[in-house]
């Protein structure tokens, strides 16, 4: 037991590394949003006349990737005087608008600083957007799976392997108080 | 072999710290790529009433709310495009914390202010501390924002620690090695994709 827990463990990091490094990394960054300024670097707009396109969502998101090459998650919102599909992915947001009667197309794309790409990995989600996303969609799945495998086989692994564990009790009990005290503080208290 | 223990320890050591953390960022993390319905459940909620006489003019509409919500000794933000004035002359705002939110209505006339309290429930409460900072007339959340950093850096150290750990104590290590190394290669290689073409 004590084996296939410890190879799970390290397992689970060796072929998660490079996103847990990325996770906290970019999560880093996010905390200390002051310090590490997001911004665009370059913005490229787009105004055409178009002759007809069929305005149904999957239509619209197969004609745009299509006719320009626009890559990445999507959301559509059909408002009454327009349509705008919004795309992302890690540094690259663009935005859509078709407005009615539908002749015309204004697409704006806007291209982030590496603080602004950073964000984006760290959020990027959704089992939607093609394969690549799906893909990344369930490593992501894997990489929040693995905090929690690495929580419990972690704590399992230091109860088997320290003889002394007045310590470990110590750092852990702190760790329950304060997780605890926080969640009492804003559930009742506050 | 002193360096290993040591490191050993560090590792040990910084994932009971991060107990707590790991499974919140790992329940949270789940819960916003897959939006479970039993995790967005809330309260009912509970209405209130308070009497409130404000000194002096508030120059800005964040400063009344601020105000107000200082008044009643709640805590939390109040939120700009939830903000009005109506035509009988109350404000009207609604304030977010972790665990609740408020619909506040002030009548500067009668010196009443009205409140809407709607509980969040545990698991919201829970995935929100998911990176969270400081929230406004909370102390307890500045801890929290420490854990939070802590965290951070306990975690990348964690992950170096016990790959140095697992290599300075095998035998058979060309295989994990490679098997390292070709994971980290095919994820930087993906993350570039992602970036230059979508």
């Amino acid at each position: 037991m004590y084996t296939i827990v410890r190879k799970l463990h390290l397992y689970s990091s060796f072929f998660l590394a490079a996103f847990i490094l990325m996770y906290f990394v970019t999560g880093f960054i996010m905390i200390f949003e002051s310090d590490f300024k997001r911004e665009n670097i370059r913005e490229v707009r787009i105004s055409e006349a178009i002759s007809s396109v069929q305005m149904h969502p999957d239509s619209l998101i197969h004609w745009l990737r299509k006719e320009y090459h626009i890559r990445g998650q999507y959301t559509v919102r059909m408002e009454p005087q327009q349509a705008v599909v919004n795309f992302l992915h890690p540094g690259t947001v663009t935005e859509v608008k078709i407005p009615y009667p539908v002749d015309s197309v204004f697409i704006t794309t806007k291209k982030g600083n590496i603080y602004t790409t950073l964000h984006q990995f760290h959020r990027l989600h959704g089992y939607q957007g093609g394969l690549n996303y799906y893909v990344w969609a369930f490593v992501y799945d894997l990489s929040a799976s693995s905090m929690i495998v690495f929580a419990l086989s972690g704590l399992y692994l230091w109860y088997k392997t320290e003889r002394n564990r007045i310590a470990g009790w110590i750092v852990l009990s702190a760790s329950t108080l304060l997780t605890a005290m926080t969640i009492i503080y804003l559930m009742l208290l506050s | 072999m002193m360096i290993r223990r040591l490191l050993l320890k560090i590792h040990f050591y910084g994932g009971l710290a991060c107990f707590w953390y790991l499974l919140i960022l790992g329940v949270s993390s789940l819960h916003f790529n897959h939006h479970f319905s039993f995790m967005e459940k809330t309260g009912d909620p509970v209405f209130w009433t308070r009497k409130l006489q404000l000194s002096g003019s508030n120059a800005t509409d964040l400063v009344l709310s601020e105000t107000i919500r200082d008044s009643l000794a709640l805590i939390g933000w109040p939120l700009p495009w939830e903000t009005r004035h109506d035509s009988s002359g109350a404000f009207h705002f609604a304030l977010e914390q972790p665990a609740k939110r408020y619909v506040i209505d002030y009548s500067a006339a009668n010196h009443v202010v009205h409140i809407a309290e709607t509980p969040k429930g545990f698991w919201r409460v829970f995935n929100s501390l998911h990176g969270s900072g400081a929230v406004p007339r909370a102390p307890i959340m500045h801890a929290w924002e420490w854990y939070t950093r802590v965290t951070v850096a306990v975690i990348v150290l964690s992950v170096l620690t016990g790959i140095y750990v697992w290599f300075t104590g095998n035998q058979n290590r060309k295989s994990d090695l490679y098997t390292l190394l070709i994971s980290l290669t095919i994820a930087v290689l993906w993350m570039l994709q992602l970036y230059t073409k979508g």
